[in-house]
């Protein structure tokens, strides 16, 4: 047992503190700010170019590609310190395209693709969700028929985030529809400039886009194939692992709690500092206890990571427990500022209550998303505790 | 960073586990508290022999020398199997006489109670002085080649059992300010000692005690020279936490009985385990148990290394007694009838979980602790 970081864990820490600030200037954070970058705004992006060029895109890739291929602890803490910042986040073509293109891609597919991506030119978005499947993921109906030399689209993909930036898709379709439903599905990769593909965006509540994208007779080389045919949903189910280390973060959540404790001692109703008012300090403590509480439940996934084990149950509890701790966070912030909290202030005026509100409404993404709770819940009770599948 | 026991630690866990599964079943305890045993002499006799009572007792006192974690894994290990509350305040007694005994005091106590000959417990709280030591009315006066010791002390655990008294009292001479504390070794068959013993939720034994006018020896003040103050400050953070890995004990069983049950009980032709909105509630129960589990082996960690902990071990109670209370009251309403019945076991936790949340403050108290500490 050990509840504190190694030096050289703290060493770490301390090299990407330095390096946030340093290299995320005020000009980044104002893009950000703004809300309508996606965090993919020319600054955001310079920012993360940096980050490639010092090999952190590859914090836990294999070190025959370029990676550092450092421990789950240790990219815990560079998540945890990025999050800490609110510096851009790396991009799912880094944390899950990549990864599997390594895993499972063959190795013309690695020398033709792993460099575009470190160089930044390629951008993916994830195509898996459909109309009818979203957390039922595996029902998909999207087609990709072989035709000689390539395999023909049709279909429609929605909830892909990033689709009005990206150069490409990383596209699972299925294969095979006479198989059993998780097996006959294959990922490809599709140039968003192919012919018979439109993208319609969609307004969110959260403030960022997301995407309708149609495929209509869409012609892929059967080059672009990841990996084997059919073997599809086996990639994208293992491209969870840097998911299950990131979602172990309480970081964010952290900050924008200490920025809550900061505004509640600074701004007062009538005439007594928000921070002493009773009620005021068991919501705050209370929010500080679960904050502790999640940050050891991300510590306890990652470190089981690192003795090599799979934490099924724990990556969920930690998914669970954090989204809706998030949530809480920007909910209980808001609430307790009273009137204060009700004011959007000016870009630059007060980055505190703007990034509470805007993170309130985005909060719900983290709770639905990547495997609804509610699925996670099954799967703590299912694979924890053996409970019979209903 | 590293959140998983060693093997010793996970032999540790297991050998107490199993001999507990042997000998302290859910029928004897309740049989024990049914006919008021508080120490059982089998029982009593086997964990003496294990080294149990003196495994945070160091070897030169007779004990064994663990270090804190490992009495706070055999306290997890005790509440799983609700082994009777004198054993903890035995131990918790044996860390205030650990901690603030001369060489020859410790000699003159330790040993016994590593023995398993000499039960103890610490008494501390009064009518109105409960968590503000400074508001102390216990006092410890010279006397003529010695002490007088006065005062009253309330719910006493253990107080009507326990053969040793270590009563916190008012050193000679202190002001009303913080500190001048003094803790005194008083046999429970002191002349001037009398017991009225206090009916609680869930029968633990406690009392309220009188001292009035009780002779002391010299040799009966632990340290004498010293203020006991910051000994107590440490002692009673430390009781707190082994209050938590009990919690942390008891709630894993209630888990495992809980999902036992809801895999085998069939209503609908299927195991209620298969319904979701049974699934969600156990999920939640079994995160709340590894919250609980690591915020006080955190906790724990830092209290066995000397780091400062009074904010962990907050977070750790705070966390902790509601988990373990919401989990019996889950408990109870997944088990349906089949729990509400005494032969089940589910109550005697339902009772622990309700009698821990009081021990050494609720949870609210100890988020107060959480908000001084972030400045609020």
């Amino acid at each position: 047992m050990r509840f504190e970081l190694t030096p050289e864990q703290r060493a770490w820490q301390q090299e990407v503190r330095t390096f946030l600030a340093e290299h995320l200037t005020p000009e980044i954070e104002a893009e950000l700010d703004t809300g309508d970058s996606e965090g993919r705004g020319p600054r955001a992006r310079a920012f993360l170019r940096t980050l490639a060029e010092r090999g952190w895109w590859g914090i836990g890739w294999p070190k025959e590609y370029g990676g550092l291929a450092r421990s789950a602890v240790d990219q815990y803490i560079f998540i945890e310190e990025m999050e800490r910042a609110f510096a851009p986040s790396l991009h799912l073509t880094v944390t899950s395209v990549a990864p599997t293109i390594i895993r499972a891609g063959s190795e013309a597919m690695k020398r033709e693709w792993l460099p575009r991506i470190v160089r930044g030119e390629v951008d993916f978005a994830i195509g898996y969700s459909e109309p009818a499947a979203g957390t039922d993921i595996a029902s998909m109906q999207t087609r990709a028929v072989a035709e000689g030399d390539v395999f023909v689209v049709n279909g429609q993909k929605i909830w892909n985030t990033g689709a009005g930036h990206a150069t490409h898709q990383w596209l699972a379709c299925r294969t095979d529809p006479s198989a059993p439903k998780h097996r006959g599905i294959s990922l490809f990769i599709v140039p968003m400039d192919t012919p018979g593909i439109t993208v319609q965006s969609m307004e969110t509540w959260g403030g960022f886009p997301t995407y309708q994208v149609f495929f209509e007779n869409v012609r892929v080389p059967r080059a672009n194939l990841v990996g084997e045919l059919d073997r599809g949903w086996h990639y994208m189910t293992t491209a969870l692992d840097f998911e299950r280390i990131a979602m172990g973060s309480v970081a964010q959540a952290r900050r924008l709690f200490e920025d809550v404790v900061a505004f509640c001692r600074a701004h007062a109703i009538d005439g007594t500092a928000i921070a002493a008012l009773p009620w005021v300090r068991l919501k705050l403590a209370r929010l500080a206890m679960e904050l502790e509480i999640g940050s050891l439940l991300g510590w306890l996934n990652a470190t089981t990571i690192d003795r090599g084990e799979v934490p099924v149950k724990e990556a969920s509890m930690v998914k669970v427990f954090n989204s809706e701790l998030r949530q809480r966070v920007c909910d209980v912030g808001l609430e307790v500022m009273d009137r204060h909290g009700a004011i959007t202030p000016a870009p630059g005026v007060d980055r505190i209550r703007r990034r509470l509100q805007r993170m309130y409404r985005a909060a719900p993404v983290w709770r639905f998303g990547g495997g609804t709770n509610e699925v996670q819940r099954n799967i703590i009770a299912q694979y924890g505790l053996g409970l019979p599948r209903g | 960073m590293q959140l998983h026991l060693s093997d010793e630690q996970r032999l540790l866990c297991d050998e107490a586990r199993d001999f507990l599964a042997r000998h302290c079943s859910p029928a004897d305890v309740l049989r024990w508290q049914r006919e008021g045993v508080v120490r059982p002499a089998d029982l009593w006799k086997r964990m003496a022999d294990l080294g149990w009572l003196g495994l945070g007792i160091s070897e030169a006192d007779g004990g064994l020398g663990a270090d804190f974690f490992d009495l706070a894994l055999l306290h997890q290990a005790c509440g799983r199997a609700l082994v009777p509350t004198l054993f903890a305040a035995t131990t918790g007694a044996a860390l205030a006489i650990a901690a603030g005994g001369s060489a020859a005091q410790r000699g003159r106590y330790l040993p016994a109670i590593a023995r398993g000959d000499t039960t103890a417990t610490l008494a501390v709280a009064e009518p109105d002085a409960v968590y503000d030591l400074d508001r102390m009315a216990a006092a410890l006066t010279r006397r003529e080649g010695g002490y007088v010791l006065a005062g009253r002390k309330a719910l006493i655990e253990g107080g009507g059992d326990a053969d040793l008294l270590v009563v916190a009292a008012r050193s000679p001479g202190a002001g009303p300010a913080r500190g001048g504390l003094a803790l005194v070794v008083v046999p429970r068959a002191t002349a001037g000692v009398r017991v009225t013993r206090v009916a609680t939720f869930g029968d633990h034994p406690a009392a309220d005690l009188e001292l009035a006018d009780v002779a002391i020896d010299a040799e009966a003040v632990l340290d004498a020279a010293r203020d006991a103050r910051a000994t107590l400050d440490d002692v009673l953070l430390r009781r707190t936490v082994l209050a938590c890995a009990e919690m942390v004990g008891g709630l894993e069983r209630v888990l495992e009985l809980t999902a036992e049950y809801v895999k085998g009980r069939e209503q609908f032709g299927r195991p209620i385990g298969s319904f979701q909105a049974v699934q969600h509630a156990l999920a939640d129960m079994a995160t709340a148990l590894e919250g609980a589990r690591y915020a006080t082996y955190q906790a724990a960690w830092r209290l066995a290394r000397q780091l400062p902990a009074a904010r962990e071990v907050a977070v750790a109670k705070a966390w902790t007694s509601p988990a373990y209370k919401q989990a019996t009251l889950t408990a109870h309403q997944l088990h349906g009838g089949m729990g509400f019945v005494t032969e089940y076991p589910l109550h005697l936790y339902s009772n622990h979980a309700k009698a821990c949340e009081a021990r050494f403050g609720a949870a609210d108290r100890h988020l107060e602790i959480v908000a001084a500490a972030l400045g609020l």
